[in-house]
């Protein structure tokens, strides 16, 4: 069976990079965010396998996603994947236990290989 | 070629200077190396230099010397990732390339540039000692140095006494000592958060010791590409490997240690405790280069911008009084200027220390995930709630913090709370509850940390410690922090948080002049209360003078300032008590401790200044000739030599030489509390 991801990121573009990686591998792309909160909102509703997470994004910001994600799924597993390559904010998001970082531009090996690793756990 | 380097004068000078400073630093780090071997903080700090010399010069174009700086910097990064022998011959090519460097950059100082001096001979021989380099065979450590040697080659690091007691620990609760080695992969970017992830698994499954370089506090990221873990745990192997199946982490190599390797571990104890020295003195160095967040400097600048105005205006005046002219109403002008520049030092001042904190946050962050993790681990259902991590601390202090603090939440978690079942049938909620609260309390920072378990066992501590129906219950729990009160043998079977809260204790109350207290109710639950200070350099004190000397009493530690009067004074025998609201406070004649007793010290006075202090264990009232002045001191360590009965914590110097000793209220009051100063 073939594992659910969330993708959420404010760019197009940039979804549609990972979602062309990841489906070409077998992944399924269950839902799309453009925002903290439509993360959220989806990742409550469709129950994904794991989330790609972007930091920076309007309306909650990748990082409160996250920890309102775990809030109402420890178990949860999250990859941020984002620009912002700053270590407190990466290591804050690695106590709150997300699985992996990428940092962008990431090579398709690079998410292919995270996201793997993390689900394979 | 570096023509391009000199045309820019201005960065050739930011360059020259800088460059002066690192020099200064690579030679102290050598000469230590050359003492100690295998110390690590040194060989960071030369890497670290090395590194930065290297780009630098790249930068302006000295080809030569970032070469040099290069292949000196491919040496210790052997040193420290492969634990390469320091061996006398690698020494001298070492202090070679460092004195060659230092030609270069006196070369490069007047005016010349780098291209005549040739650099092949010394690199050759530095790459042939060090096994670098291409056709070369790997030279074999000539000079193998004893303990020191075996710590580099086997990865092994000197334990603090806190980690040794975390291994013999670890042992007691039947548990294996694991090292494990990881490499983050080279395209990996940045380097320390990747390290931690594989770190934080680790922290979730296991107990992790103690790891190189330090993973609490994040410095030069290009360290981060080997970690050595040193960790103790009942899981297989594969469990704990499976934590580094992290991506872009390569290589990992897991080892259980046997008992002639922790032997030989915990046998480095004193070497420990040299470089426990050496680290806190090297902690002061890196803070001499802190990051800084901009806004804080800007405030400093700013500041020192409108102090230069008035310092202007201040001399200028002054021209104008000595000349005699307009006196009366330029003294007003004077004074207004001396009150601003007055005003504008201290706000300088508060901003430079404000530079030196850090938010708690820092350090609190961690702990819902060590919780959460060690309470699944444990099998017990935590809330964790933290308050206060706003509070600002000084850096120092955190990063000494970080052990211990980890150390009372894992009591609180491992022996503290109950198993849900036992919660159940105490009538208790079955989710137990954990909260840490930092909080700023005048001068202090007061950390707590409360859990609602079943408490501690005074029974057993009052076995334990060998203590009499005289001492209250409240006192008896407070042994747990007496040296020596978890090393006993039989105490690992102590229910309750006795294990280690010695060491714990002493690190608080040693290594950051700190206070710890615990209450505990049976059954009810456990509050450990820290109090630091706001930092280790900077002192708000009174300065006070007793016959003709200038001694220091901390503000923090001052209740009020009195006069004392034959009225107010109780004589009971041969001691003196002031009457302080009803109650009687020792008085103390400082000049008689301090210079022996003297003729008039049998009469007081009309009336004399007091100064009443306060601490946990009781108030004294310091009888002094005169209150002088309040002032943000300074503190310098004392020697022992001039501090024999520990009377003083430091001494300061102040602005016109003068001398000034600190008084250790403290450890007055207990000299008092436990019945005066006779044989002391």
């Amino acid at each position: 069976m073939a594992f659910k991801v969330l993708l959420a990121d404010d760019l197009y573009f940039m979804r549609m990079v990972q979602k062309e990686v990841l489906e070409s591998k077998g992944f399924q792309i269950v839902g799309e965010a453009s925002t903290g909160t439509e993360a959220l909102a989806k990742y409550q509703e469709l129950r994904p396998d794991i989330v790609i997470l972007d930091i920076t994004m309007p309306e909650m910001n990748g990082l409160e996603a996250m920890k309102r994600i775990f809030a109402s799924d420890p178990d949860a597993k999250i990859i941020i994947c984002s620009a912002i390559g700053q270590q407190s904010l990466i290591v804050d998001a690695i106590n709150s236990g997300i699985k992996d970082f990428i940092v962008k531009p990431f090579k398709p090996e690079r998410l292919l290989s995270a996201i793997n690793k993390a689900l394979t756990e | 070629m570096s023509s391009a380097g000199l045309d820019d004068k201005k960065l050739l000078r930011a360059f020259l200077e800088e460059a002066e400073e690192l020099l200064e630093k690579l030679n102290d780090n050598l000469l230590q190396l050359e003492k100690d071997a295998g110390n690590p903080d040194s060989i960071n700090e030369v890497f670290r230099l090395t590194h930065s010399l290297k780009s630098e010069s790249a930068l302006l174009g000295f080809t030569r010397l970032s070469e040099l700086a290069h292949r000196l910097e491919d040496v210790f990064d052997r040193i420290r990732a492969d634990h390469l022998n320091l061996s006398r011959p690698l020494m001298d090519a070492i202090f070679s390339a460092s004195d060659l460097i230092h030609e270069i950059i006196s070369r490069i100082s007047r005016g010349q540039t780098d291209t005549e001096i040739d650099i092949r001979s010394v690199i050759g021989e530095l790459q042939q000692l060090a096994g670098l380099g291409l056709g070369s065979e790997a030279a074999e450590p000539v000079e193998a140095l004893p303990a020191v040697a075996s710590a580099a080659e086997s990865g092994e690091l000197p334990l603090k006494s806190f980690q040794r007691s975390q291994v013999i620990e670890a042992l007691d609760r039947g548990e294996k000592i694991y090292r494990l080695r990881i490499k983050v992969a080279e395209e990996a970017e940045p380097k320390y958060p990747r390290a931690y992830l594989v770190f934080n698994n680790l922290e979730m499954i296991t107990n992790v010791i103690q790891t190189f370089p330090n993973m609490t506090a994040a410095q030069d990221d290009r360290l981060y590409e080997r970690i050595v873990v040193l960790l103790s745990s009942d899981l297989p192997e594969e469990k704990i490997a499976a934590a580094c199946a992290v991506d872009l982490i390569e290589e990992p190599e897991l080892e259980v240690l046997d008992k002639g390797r922790i032997d030989e571990l915990l046998s480095l104890r004193e070497q420990g405790k040299r470089s426990a020295l050496r680290a806190s003195r090297s902690a002061r160095i890196e803070s001499t280069s802190v990051r800084v967040d901009t806004n804080k400097l800007n405030e400093i600048w700013q500041l020192v911008g409108e102090l230069t105005i008035y310092k202007a205006q201040l001399s200028q005046l002054h021209d104008r009084l000595s000349r005699r002219r307009e006196n009366e109403s330029i003294k007003g002008e004077v004074e207004r200027a001396s009150d601003s520049l007055e005003r504008i030092t201290t706000e300088m001042q508060q901003a430079i220390m404000g530079t030196r904190m850090v938010p708690i946050a820092v350090l609190f962050n961690k702990f819902p995930r060590l919780v959460r993790d060690l309470s699944r681990k444990l099998g017990k259902n935590v809330e964790l709630e933290i308050q206060g991590k706003d509070t600002e601390i000084d850096r120092t202090i955190v990063e000494v913090l970080s052990d211990p603090l980890t150390h009372i939440i894992r009591n609180s978690l491992d022996h503290g709370l109950e198993e849900p079942e036992e919660r159940r049938k105490a009538n208790k909620p079955e989710v137990g509850r954990i909260s840490i609260t930092a909080q700023q309390q005048g001068g202090k920072i007061v950390i707590e940390v409360a859990d609602d378990g079943r408490g501690l066992d005074v029974g057993k501590i009052r076995k334990k410690a060998g203590i009499g129906a005289e001492i209250t219950d409240e006192e008896a729990v407070q042994y747990i922090f007496s040296p020596g009160f978890s090393t006993k043998e039989d105490v690992t079977d102590l229910s309750g948080r006795g294990v280690g809260m010695d060491v714990v204790a002493t690190r608080i109350r040693e290594d950051l002049k700190g206070e710890v207290e615990v209450r505990s109710e049976s059954g009810g639950g456990t509050l450990i209360r820290i109090l630091l200070p706001l930092t280790l350099t900077i002192l708000h004190s009174l300065v006070i003078s007793c016959s003709g000397y200038f001694y220091a009493i901390p503000v923090q530690d001052i209740r009020e300032t009195v006069k004392v009067t034959e009225q107010n004074t109780i004589i009971e025998g041969e001691n003196e008590f002031y009457d302080y609201e009803g109650r009687k406070v020792p008085l103390l004649r400082l000049d008689s401790v301090l210079l022996g007793p003297t003729e008039e010290s049998s009469s007081l006075g009309l009336e004399n200044n007091g100064v009443v202090v306060e601490q946990r264990r009781g108030r004294v009232c310091i009888l002094v000739d005169e209150l002088v002045e309040e002032e943000d001191l300074v503190i310098k360590p004392i020697s022992d030599l001039l501090n024999h009965r520990r009377l003083f914590s430091g001494v300061t110097v102040l602005g016109d030489g003068r001398i000034i000793f600190i008084l250790d209220t403290a450890r007055i009051i207990e000299i008092i509390e436990s019945g005066g100063f006779d044989g002391i």
